[in-house]
């Protein structure tokens, strides 16, 4: 197994423009191909990319979930049994492929990202925004987590008749903490982003370097060329 | 009274619009695969349902930071999305449906109104669900072959496509995403007066 510096050494080789030319591809394949080995085959692809950085143990677990969901999907539809319903084993399978380089893009460093996407022609408020939805999303999932114990513990899940009886307060308990909990949190990114300058109006340089390298080279041709074959297939 | 004025967002108030944004959009996909087996509620209700929990955290980031452009951010973040989902040609489409929410909103002081607050969620959230018919009208066939293969089944195809054919089921549509947007914003004004308000996080 790869040590934690090494994954983060390789990660960090990476630029971020290329890791969401990879989600890119990923989502045109996920939403073109008609072909099931077309879409198992890129998968296979962003799985190989995802191990190269270390990241194991994600890999494979997403690669099995799409295995069993694209095996049971194939089985639904030729003997036509509807449980679990195929609607639902197609979003895994269709959701799950652009999930994986999505993935890869929230493990590299913020700076990192803002350094590669400032190269890129978006206004930067709107860029700031979808940074900050990428670096908040698993601490929101973690949030959700949360609350959901603490609604548990007081009470107010104890069954699902008592959420159906009460859904407006249901709803009231989870939304004012994940509300309060997250204000708090952009609070706090506000003021460390402030400290750091990003509000000065002169031209910003990064800790990191970035610039599309040998490696960023490989990936792109290799991931826009099999997009295109597994969309053609 | 503050007024809604012309200053340009600010770092605090992008971190407010993305922290919000991300509970909206995790709560949509939660309801996107919750609602995808019952493929009448999915095709009518998910986004009338995401306008209707949606709206208090549109409510909180718009009451908090009541800048113009707020609305615009939020429509065109969504279409950018969709545009790295794969759905490209629906980023001019949502830039549109920002431009006519931002629309909406002009005035001032017109982000801590509650009814201007209304109708501009309500426009944004007409907007997903009209956002929702035009991959099918952009290309049916190749859709029809996709939805095939991935496995839905010949009554949603044919739902759909009586859907996004039928003037009057798009208009049903619209009407059931209009009246959930506008009670999801009851809903958020209540919860604004009683708990963010007094906490001092809302203006």
């Amino acid at each position: 197994m790869m040590t934690g510096e090494k994954k983060q050494r390789r990660i960090d080789r990476i630029d971020g423009r290329t890791v969401l030319l990879l989600t890119l591809c990923a989502c045109i394949v996920t939403f073109i191909t008609t072909s099931f080995w077309g879409h198992g085959i890129f998968t296979f692809w962003i799985f190989l990319i995802l191990c190269w950085f270390g990241l194991y143990k994600q890999a494979l677990g997403c690669f099995v979930v799409y295995l069993v969901a694209i095996v049971w999907l194939m089985i639904e539809t030729k003997y036509q049994i509807s449980i679990p319903s195929p609607l639902l084993l197609s979003m895994i399978y269709k959701l799950l492929l652009p999930a994986m380089p999505a993935y890869l893009l929230a493990k590299i460093p913020s700076g990192k990202l803002t350094a590669s996407l400032r190269k890129m022609p978006i206004p930067t408020r709107i860029m700031l925004v979808l940074i900050v939805m990428l670096r908040f999303a698993p601490t929101v999932l973690h949030e959700f987590g949360e609350v959901r114990e603490a609604m548990k513990i007081r009470g107010f899940l104890k069954s699902v008749g008592n959420v159906l009886r009460h859904p407006m307060d249901t709803l009231e308990y989870a939304i004012v903490p994940m509300v309060f909990r997250s204000l708090k949190m952009a609070d706090e990114l506000a003021a460390s982003a402030i400290v750091r300058g990003i509000e000065s109006p002169y031209k910003k340089e990064s800790y990191y370097v970035s610039r599309i390298a040998a490696l960023d080279y490989f990936l792109i041709v290799v991931s826009v060329g099999a997009a295109v074959c597994c969309c053609l297939l | 009274m503050e007024q809604t004025v012309k200053k340009k967002i600010g770092v605090r108030d992008i971190m407010t619009i993305a922290a919000m944004m991300v509970i909206n959009f995790a709560i949509a996909m939660v309801i996107g695969t919750v609602t995808l087996p019952f493929p009448a509620v999915y095709l009518y209700g998910s986004a009338g349902i995401d306008a209707f929990i949606g709206a208090t955290f549109y409510l909180v980031a718009a009451n908090r930071i009541n800048k113009h452009g707020l609305l615009f951010a939020w429509a065109t973040v969504y279409g950018l999305i969709q545009g790295v989902m794969g759905y490209m040609f629906l980023v001019p489409y949502f830039l549109i449906v920002a431009l006519i929410a931002e629309l909406c909103m002009v005035g001032k002081n017109t982000y801590r109104s509650a009814v201007r607050n209304r109708i501009g969620w309500m426009v944004n959230s007409i907007g997903n669900f009209v956002g929702c018919a035009v991959p099918l009208w952009w290309s049916w066939d190749s859709y029809q072959e996709m939805a095939a293969s991935s496995g839905f089944d010949a009554n949603t195809l044919n739902m759909q496509f009586s859907m996004v054919t039928s003037p009057a089921l798009m208009l049903l549509g619209i009407a059931i995403t209009a009246v959930l947007a506008i009670l999801g914003t009851l809903f958020g004004q209540r919860l604004l007066r009683k708990h963010f308000q007094k906490a001092g996080i809302v203006g």
